[in-house]
């Protein structure tokens, strides 16, 4: 294998690396997100009953 | 700009080098090169990545995710790290053959060779020391240029070659000095701690994570064995769960206690009405007591029997144990919960209605006054209102509970729910008002103790 050719398969291997490694990232970074909204959501969620079970308990002292 | 800066800098410091060495040669593009810089960025990234896995689990814990949430967070982590590991290993095999073509190579080395290797070091060195990278990567960068040095030290005829130069003392020299003078620093002091405490994390959690096959079938073994435990407590539970629903709990667990054996006795022995008489108060006395122990150590039972299983969640939870065994476990103690509750509750319910309604504050130990008082000014709420409530009170915690999203461990939440569920079951009234009142009272503490500036601020942007 002459130098011209180790210079092209180096290359390659790691462009295939940073490729692999950026699309892993970007994948799980959304589903990272999506988590986040999901645990923003069930918070108003569960806050929205708790203030709705409250306000209807005193509506009914 | 800056770049224009650095190529002055490299500039005037070729001009200041001594005499004796040879002439700086400008970089060519090598595959020994491109392996060098490749390796070099692949340090940068997974140094990257270890940041941005940190920054996750640091957002997760200023969210207060519960335990669902973090599951999903982990295993988001866990998908990047073997993801990258994947990668490098595909990387690993690519490079491989050409690393070792290079190696035969360096074997083969002499010495002008050498010194080009090292005045290629020496200018790296010098373009890293200008650089305007942060302190971190510098530091990573002059390791990695240490490390090949003694890959190449290592070759013994490379060794011998370039021992005749002083150029490798030279590039040696330099790296030593910068990366001194780097960790002298005192910002990338700090910084050194920050990447020594991240390793030391990552090794605790490889430590944790990652045992030996040996150990890891030990724990398969235990978790087995644990498992097996909480199916049959579970069984047993379910069990327990369908004899009351029979009717036959009448007296109590515990009860299989004497009252069917005293209507026997009676049935049995018609003809001697005293010595039946005497036999049956005996026995019925004996029950009473039986009863009564009952009723007073059963929440102690519970208590205890609680706070073990909570131990093997928690075990359970570190061992990163299926969702279903979890799941399992957390059921027992629901049931659990709800039994020393409804127990607690019939013997409250007895003492306040049948005996001497609300008189004897004394006997509201279980429960507290506020809980007692809120009864009373309900005691006239009607029944359909009563309903009402508890289906919203009931959906919003049933809601939460078979979604797995509250904190399954959290007592409150438990003691509300298992109040709901007792109180719509019940026909009696006044009974579901206590029990009503009971989940108000847990939710209503929820909510003061409840102070999580995320929510605060995700309802303010929402409108509320």
């Amino acid at each position: 294998m002459n130098e011209q050719e180790k210079i092209k398969l180096a290359k390659n291997a790691f462009q295939r690396f940073f490729g692999t490694v950026t699309k892993l990232l970007n994948e799980q970074r959304a589903l990272f997100n999506k988590v986040m909204d999901q645990v923003a959501q069930r918070k108003i969620t569960e806050h929205r009953e708790k203030i709705k079970d409250i306000f209807n308990s005193k509506n009914n002292k | 700009m800056v770049k224009e800066n650095q190529e002055d800098d490299l500039k005037n410091k070729e001009q200041e080098k001594p005499e004796g060495l040879p002439e700086i040669k400008p970089n060519k593009e090598t595959s020994d090169g491109i392996m060098k810089k490749g390796q070099q960025d692949v340090a940068i990234i997974e140094a990257g990545i270890e940041e941005e896995i940190g920054g996750m689990e640091k957002t997760a814990k200023s969210h207060d995710v519960n335990q669902g949430e973090l599951i999903k967070i982990r295993e988001i982590e866990r998908n990047i790290e073997e993801g990258v590991d994947k990668a490098k290993g595909n990387l690993k095999k690519e490079i491989e053959p050409l690393e070792n073509k290079e190696k035969e190579h360096s074997e083969e080395m002499f010495t002008g060779e050498i010194e080009e290797v090292f005045n290629g070091i020496i200018i790296e060195a010098e373009n890293i020391r200008s650089s305007q990278e942060s302190l971190l990567e510098k530091r990573k960068k002059i390791d990695g240029l240490l490390a090949q040095m003694d890959k190449i030290m290592n070759n013994e005829r490379t060794k011998n070659n370039y021992a005749k130069t002083e150029n490798w003392r030279d590039a040696g020299n330099l790296l030593h000095k910068i990366r001194e003078n780097i960790d002298k620093d005192p910002d990338t002091r700090k910084e050194i701690l920050k990447e020594l405490e991240i390793n030391r994390k990552k090794t605790g959690e490889l430590l944790n994570g990652h045992e030996t096959e040996q150990e890891v079938r030990k724990k398969m073994v235990v978790l087995e064995k644990e498992k097996k435990e909480l199916e049959l407590l579970f069984a047993d539970l379910d069990k327990g769960d369908r004899d009351r629903e029979d009717g036959s709990e009448s007296a109590g667990k515990v009860g299989d206690v004497p009252k069917n054996n005293i209507l026997e006795g009676e049935k049995s022995n018609e003809d001697d009405a005293g010595s039946l008489l005497k036999k049956s108060e005996e026995q019925f006395d004996r029950a009473k007591k039986s009863i009564e122990t009952y009723n007073q150590t059963l929440p102690n039972y519970f208590e205890k029997r609680s706070e073990s299983l909570g131990k093997i969640i928690n075990e359970l939870k570190n061992k990163n144990a299926d969702k279903e065994i979890i799941s399992l476990a957390s059921k027992i103690i629901i049931k659990d919960r709800k039994m020393m509750i409804e127990s607690m509750c019939r013997k409250e319910h007895v003492d306040i209605y049948d005996a001497n309604p609300g008189v004897d504050n004394s006997k509201m130990e279980a429960f507290d006054d506020n809980l007692y008082v809120d009864y009373l000014l309900k005691e006239n709420t009607s029944e359909s209102e009563v309903g009402d409530q508890l289906k919203k009170v009931n959906e919003a915690l049933t809601a939460a509970l078979n979604d797995f999203t509250i904190d399954l461990f959290s007592d409150e939440y438990v003691k509300a729910a298992s109040f709901v569920e007792l109180a719509r079951k019940s026909k009696n009234i006044k009974e579901r008002q206590v029990y009503y009142v009971a989940a108000t009272h847990i939710l209503d503490g929820i909510e003061k103790g409840m102070k999580d500036d995320g929510v605060k601020a995700a309802l303010k942007n929402k409108g509320y």
